[in-house]
């Protein structure tokens, strides 16, 4: 019966999420080639950017909120991109190219901070983050057009400095979805598919009896899988193993010699790097760039999706990101027109989606802290010490 | 680990169990997505009252209503979702989408590529122009550059002596927003009454709605006393509207329109008046504004637009979108045949009342925009009269007035 | 001490080396991903006279017509493009057909081609673009 409780205790919030959605799902009304359509969109748009927060918790600085800064850093190439008007593929590899630099910097700063801040990691770089904001605001609304040139004058608001809220990004739209087309769908429109296509690669399945069609971007699944393979990787050379023993028990990892404040740098360094890059993909799939407010939610939606996959603030796999991507995205989809269909108002909908996801967020982390004290007393019944509950990382 | 993919299968096979719940009655589906009350309500009315008039789709009828969400700014993904998913419905044949935040033109481009034969309007449009332009098929926006000279008109009219204009930095890059600043700067020039620019906090940043109306509430009194009582107050933000009117009802300065004018925007909550008796008739709504602003002092000093400006276009468009579809409207999309049906749907819900508009045509290049249209209505002033600024003639300069001409 | 002092400076031109090759990369798809707009003016020049008609294309795509004093305006992507020009006789038959291939300079961004000048196939029909 404990083992039950359990198992039930320790994979709560993903099952919560399942048992909402199957509710949700018929209600919405959606048919499935739609919902698995924006599932592959979504997956393809937001795992970049997911993925990012694995290093920094495998060395125990928790949730990396400082993400957002890298954000910041790819939306800041991008503008440079849409001013000098260089597009597709080239275009959103130079804009990674150009945030790249700028993420290195705003991560070794963030890096740093948090190296004052130790075992208030999450609550420091959430605060960062603002900080940053603001920065950044400084830079693009009064610096950029100034100090900065900028030729384009579709960029620049009317006062001749500072760019406008929505940059167009339709040169770079879709570049890395749409590189390798694919499509499953039933006969006709598969046909329709491949006479649309012409030269180059592309791939289709038909499935027969299907009336839909589902369009997957390849390419950026195929940058998502290295992506993984990298971690993997990562995870098994020095500098991995050096994270895991940070990660594990800072003090002792510093006594067998890891420099310990250095090594936490470069984890937040390639974090925010990483999630330069992932923003980056994320806009070429919006095809928009509100440049005051296109990185408000990334760290929070990513956060959440991570720890509704099943991640902790001190474990975290891939498979977690790819489980939380899913429920995380399938409750955004459905829940608006479900509880629209449930209640009748089309505003419940919306109040009912910003309730649940956000409260799902809250009780992740309320489970997870009731959890470690699980542990803690389990620990200290067991008179082991165990300093995986001992240890601080929130 | 076993738990977790047996409910992982049951969700899978809950995606293809799905079923539709429209009914088959109606011929073809309107989708119209507002924002919430608490975001924009008259638009939010105004799609219930076309709910009323032709039904919910979910019960047979034509209207299918969802709403984006309140902090549209940075939850664009959902945005575009929610309107994306309205093409999943084969019926669809019209969706409208007022006001149309930023992410709009993006989810129109996907269900265009979906759907091609779905019509595509967009109402109050919060990107360029040039971008909604591209999406969309058509796009109604408040005369900008007309008001931008009606306004400070309106106000020497009421006998204003200075004109303040409140707002903050992400409605001045607006496109729409800046060039009508800049035009006012200009016409307050001409007809020569002193301009001044405000800044208050916007709603959608940390201090919130509460913060940004607080603010208003707070320094309104200092600025009667730096301006004076000969002030014209003017704001962008619908929620900046209510403190705004409250604090010149009770201490002074003149009030034009609002951002986007109607008797429900900003009185009822300044005022506390209740309208729960009659809703839906305008005329009514204006007597009672008018009654409650002449009893707070406001005589003369306060105007608005007989007739909600959200209200009418959501209900106008999806009527256009109707009798497109259905073969009433007949104009091709960019005639001035096409021009005229659009005012025809605008004063079927608005008797009474006059609208004025015209395609727009971009100060830059000449290029006249078959696809974007201007309107605006008389302002009618209460405890007095209309002030005939519809049928004003601007004058020829103030087209051309660019954003970089500054 | 030499040993040590001869690693670090091999590192630090490793980085340098790294450095510079991304920062050719980034000039490299700068030059090839830039979007250019190509005006085609069919106007009279010091030294030529309009066109009476032109059909113009650029790397195959749409063909676009002109009549003499009008202006169009092509995007491409890339500094080379092919210009194919068709000039009519005022019979209205393709008296002539002009073919060439253009490269950009790496900092121009838009340019403007004068036809009669590019018909009477003499060298100096790039202009600079109108703005």
């Amino acid at each position: 019966m404990r083992k039950l409780f359990d198992i039930i205790a320790g994979n709560a919030v993903p099952a919560i999420f399942i048992i909402i959605s199957a509710f949700a799902i018929p209600l919405s009304g959606y048919s499935a080639s739609y919902l698995i359509q924006e599932l592959l969109t979504r997956i393809g748009r937001n795992s970049f950017l997911i993925l990012s927060l694995l290093i920094p918790i495998m060395a125990g600085m928790g949730l990396n909120f400082g993400m957002v800064l890298g954000a910041m850093a790819g939306q800041i190439g991008l503008l440079f991109v849409s001013d000098w008007g260089v597009v597709g593929i080239p275009g959103m590899v130079l804009a990674m190219l150009l945030g790249t630099p700028i993420a290195i910097i705003l991560g070794i700063f963030c890096g740093n901070i948090l190296n004052r801040a130790k075992g208030r990691e999450m609550v420091t770089s959430y605060i960062l983050g603002f900080f940053i904001n603001g920065v950044y605001q400084l830079f693009v609304l009064y610096l950029m057009g100034w100090v900065i040139p900028v030729t384009n004058p579709s960029l620049l608001l009317s006062r001749g400095y500072g760019v406008r809220n929505a940059v167009s990004l339709l040169g770079i739209r879709g570049v890395l979805d749409n590189l390798i087309p694919t499509i499953v769908a039933g006969a006709d429109r598969a046909k329709n598919f491949i006479n649309m296509q012409g030269s180059g690669t592309f791939m289709a399945l038909q499935i027969p009896c299907f009336d839909g069609e589902v369009r997957i971007p390849l390419a950026t699944f195929l940058l998502i899988a290295l992506f993984c393979v990298f971690i993997i990787w990562f995870r098994k050379t020095k500098l991995g193993q050096d994270m895991r023993a940070i990660g594990q028990d800072q003090s002792v990892a510093d006594s067998a010699g890891i420099a310990v404040n250095r090594t936490r740098v470069i984890a937040i360094v390639i974090s925010t790097v990483l999630a330069c890059i992932g923003q980056v993909i994320y806009l070429q799939n919006m095809g928009t760039l509100n440049t005051y407010n296109s990185h408000d939610q990334t760290g929070m939606f990513s956060i959440a999706a991570l720890l509704i996959g099943g991640a902790s603030v001190s474990k975290a796999s891939i498979t977690n990101v790819f489980v939380g991507v899913i429920l995380f995205h399938l409750m955004f989809i459905v829940a608006p027109v479900a509880g629209k269909n449930l209640i009748g108002d089309a505003q419940i909908g919306e109040y009912f989606r910003v309730f649940v996801s956000y409260g799902i967020i809250a009780i992740a982390l309320v489970l997870h802290a009731w959890k470690r004290n699980r542990e803690a007393e389990a620990s200290r019944r067991s008179l082991r010490g165990n300093s995986n509950a001992n240890r601080e990382g929130e | 680990m076993k738990s977790r993919f047996v409910l992982f299968t049951m969700l899978v096979s809950m995606i293809f169990a799905s079923c539709a719940f429209a009914a088959e009655n109606a011929p073809f589906h309107i989708g119209v997505v507002t924002g919430t009350v608490s975001q924009s309500e008259d638009d939010l009315r105004g799609a219930e009252l076309m709910i009323k008039m032709y039904g919910d789709s979910a019960n047979g009828g034509m209207i299918t209503h969802i709403t984006y969400p309140d902090n549209f700014p940075s939850e664009q993904e959902t945005t575009i979702s929610q309107i994306v998913g309205l093409a999943d419905d084969p019926l669809m044949k019209v969706i409208v989408v007022n006001q149309a935040v930023p992410g709009t033109a993006e989810a129109f481009r996907r269900v265009r590529e979906k759907r091609s034969d779905i019509l595509l309007l967009a109402g109050e449009p919060h990107e360029d122009p040039g971008v909604i332009s591209e999406a969309a098929d058509i796009a109604t926006h408040t005369d900008h550059i007309g008001r931008g000279y009606t306004i400070p008109l309106g106000a020497q009219k009421m006998g204003a002596k200075t004109f303040v204009h409140i707002s903050f930095p992400r409605h001045m890059s607006y496109e729409t927003l800046g060039l009508r600043r800049i035009i006012m700067e200009e016409a307050c020039k001409d007809l020569g009454i002193k301009f001044v620019f405000e800044t208050a906090p916007d709603p959608t940043s940390d201090v919130g709605m509460a913060g940004a109306q607080q603010y208003i509430l707070e320094n309104m009194p200092a600025w009667i006393e730096k301006y004076g009582k000969d002030a014209a107050f003017f704001c962008t933000n619908d929620g900046h509207t209510e403190p705004l009117l409250r604090q010149i009802a009770a201490l002074g300065g003149y009030f034009v329109e609002a951002d986007l004018p109607s008797p429900l925007m900003g009185y009822p909550g300044a005022l506390g008046i209740d309208l729960s008796k009659e809703q839906g008739d305008w005329a009514a709504i204006l007597k009672k504004v008018e009654d409650a602003v002449v009893a707070a002092g406001g005589k003369g000093r306060m105007g608005t637009w007989a007739y909600s400006w959200g209200y009418t276009t959501t209900a106008a468009l999806a009527e256009y979108g109707k009798r497109y579809v259905e073969g009433t409207a007949k104009g091709k999309l960019g005639s001035a045949q096409a021009l005229r049906d659009m005012l025809d749907a605008y004063d079927t819900f608005c008797p009474g009342a006059h609208w004025g508009g015209a395609y727009f045509t971009d100060a830059v290049t000449g290029v006249k925009n078959s696809k974007f249209v201007l309107l605006r209505q008389d302002t009618y002033v209460l405890g007095g009269d209309y002030l005939g600024l519809a049928d004003v003639e601007i004058p020829e300069k103030y087209f051309h007035i660019t954003m970089t001409s500054k | 001490m030499f040993v040590r002092f001869v690693k670090f400076l091999i590192r630090w031109i490793e980085r340098l080396v790294l450095l510079a090759a991304l920062i050719l990369l980034g000039a490299w798809l700068f030059y090839i991903g830039r979007e250019h707009q190509i005006f085609l003016d069919n106007r009279t020049n010091e030294d030529f006279r309009a066109l009476s008609q032109v059909n113009v294309s650029i790397n195959g795509g749409e063909v676009s017509e002109l009549t003499s004093r009008e202006r169009d305006v092509k995007k491409i992507v890339g500094p080379k493009f092919t210009i194919k020009a068709e000039i009519f006789d005022e019979r209205g038959e393709i008296a002539k057909t002009v073919e060439r291939e253009i490269k950009l300079c790496p900092l121009s961004k838009d340019i403007m081609i004068n036809l009669p000048t590019l018909a009477a196939e003499s060298e100096n029909f790039i202009l600079a673009a109108p703005r």
